[in-house]
């Protein structure tokens, strides 16, 4: 009987506590905390953590960003003559024209200094020259050794067509060709939770196609081009003369060769840009 | 005597094996740093095409000795590295020796993903890299 009253006592004294525990006002040890420095803490704790998480949502976001103007052109030149390999044939075996070197000093000779570019020679008429859009201050020339071939061009021929298509893309012509407003408010935006537009992909390769294959340059602007690389070269008579020369060859080249009938489509025309480059007003 | 003359034989023999072994070390780290860039098997655009590999990738960049001298560019400014389980060349103006941090592929991920390059593109873009000739004119102030 005694053994059960302490047992009873006992289980209701621990019961209290429990209880007692129970009802322990943190209130009171509010202050204590305070004063600790612990509240600071723990404030941090998980401010540091929001953003910790900020940043985790925001890497992962960034992943969705679309190119910015200055890294898309090099890339979408480059992912045309990729998808164009076989019909543009650039991966052969050539020899060294020793245009690179060549071309760069041609710049400096007419001022033109920090430009940056790459040639890429071509196994087939299909395109005769062309440069493409790189990136800032960078260019990529496109040459037909067929073409080089038949019409013979030296160093210095093949730079002023190289110079020609500088010019060209100066004015920004083949850009302005090949993008639309879509293209332009679509750089640097982001599209995280949407899917990707490869509908604009897909056109802004059609149009790089349109551009090489149909299209080409206008009238008015092979005009500008024409004028604004005389207007360089009047300084050096000299290359101004081949100039001419070269267009002669290509003019009598292209209403003689049928594989190359199609060049006045792109750059309208050689037979016009004699004429313009002879008016003599213009020149001197 | 004619033991003596096949021992002298050996010796030199040996020697000159010793002399003529060529040994690779690994030089330094690099990171790729063009879009796409391509293994070869000698430091020439013309020759065997071994492996292409992304921009970012890390490569080993060895340099070979032969016991009298050590080259660590060969050819017309080409590295000797290791990446991809290959041992071959590439272009050095495709290696850096830091880590990159502006390639296309690590900037846009999941833009890159979309574009869904074939084995083949792939290979092609690294051909592509290689077989331009690539030039300048000098910025101002380089010639003064």
């Amino acid at each position: 009987m005694m053994k059960i009253l302490l047992l009873t006592l006992l289980l209701a004294s621990t019961h209290a506590q429990e209880v007692d525990n129970e009802f322990v006002d943190f209130s009171k040890i509010k202050n204590v905390l305070k004063q600790d420095g612990l509240d600071e803490v723990a404030k941090k704790k998980t401010l540091d953590e929001k953003k910790k998480k900020e940043r985790e949502v925001s890497k992962m976001q960034k992943k969705y960003d679309m190119p910015r103007i200055e890294d898309f052109w090099g890339f979408m030149s480059e992912y045309w003559l990729v998808k164009n390999a076989p019909i543009l044939k650039w991966d052969f075996k050539k020899a060294d024209y020793g245009v690179d070197e060549y071309f760069g000093a041609f710049l400096e000779k007419f001022g033109f200094r920090g430009v940056k570019y790459r040639i890429l020679y071509l196994d087939a008429p299909v395109i005769t020259h062309m440069a493409l859009p790189a990136n800032e201050k960078e260019l990529i020339f496109l040459i037909s050794v067929p073409f080089i071939r038949t019409l013979d061009l030296s160093k210095i021929e093949i730079s002023l067509l190289m110079f020609e298509d500088y010019i060209r893309s100066e004015y920004g012509y083949f850009k302005a060709n090949v993008q639309d407003a879509d293209l332009i408010s679509s750089f640097g935006t982001n599209f995280y939770g949407k899917k990707f537009d490869e509908k604009l992909l897909q056109k802004v390769l059609k149009n790089y196609d349109n551009m090489v294959w149909n299209k080409g340059f206008t009238i008015n602007e092979q005009h500008n081009v024409t004028k604004k690389v005389v207007s360089h070269l009047v300084s050096d008579l000299k290359i101004w003369g081949l100039y001419r020369e070269l267009l002669v060859k290509i003019d009598r080249l292209v209403k003689t060769n049928i594989i190359y009938k199609n060049y006045p489509a792109t750059y309208p025309s050689p037979e016009l840009q004699i004429k313009w480059i002879t008016e003599p007003k213009e020149i001197l | 005597m004619k033991g003596i003359i096949l021992s002298l034989l050996l010796t030199l023999s040996l020697e000159g094996m010793a002399q003529s072994k060529v040994t690779t070390k690994v030089a330094k780290l690099g990171y790729v740093s063009s879009m796409f860039a391509q293994l070869y098997s000698g430091p020439n655009r013309d020759m065997e095409i071994y492996t292409t590999v992304e921009c970012g990738h890390p490569v080993k960049i060895l340099s070979r000795s032969d016991g009298k001298t050590e080259e660590m560019i060969f050819g017309r400014g080409w590295y000797l590295i290791k990446a991809a389980g290959h041992e071959g060349f590439v272009q050095a103006r495709f290696v850096s020796e830091s880590k990159v941090t502006d390639c296309f592929n690590q900037q846009y991920p999941k833009y890159y993903d979309a574009l869904n390059l074939t084995i083949s593109e792939m290979y092609y873009w690294g051909r592509l890299k290689n077989v331009y000739n690539y030039g300048e004119s000098k910025a101002v102030g380089d010639n003064l």
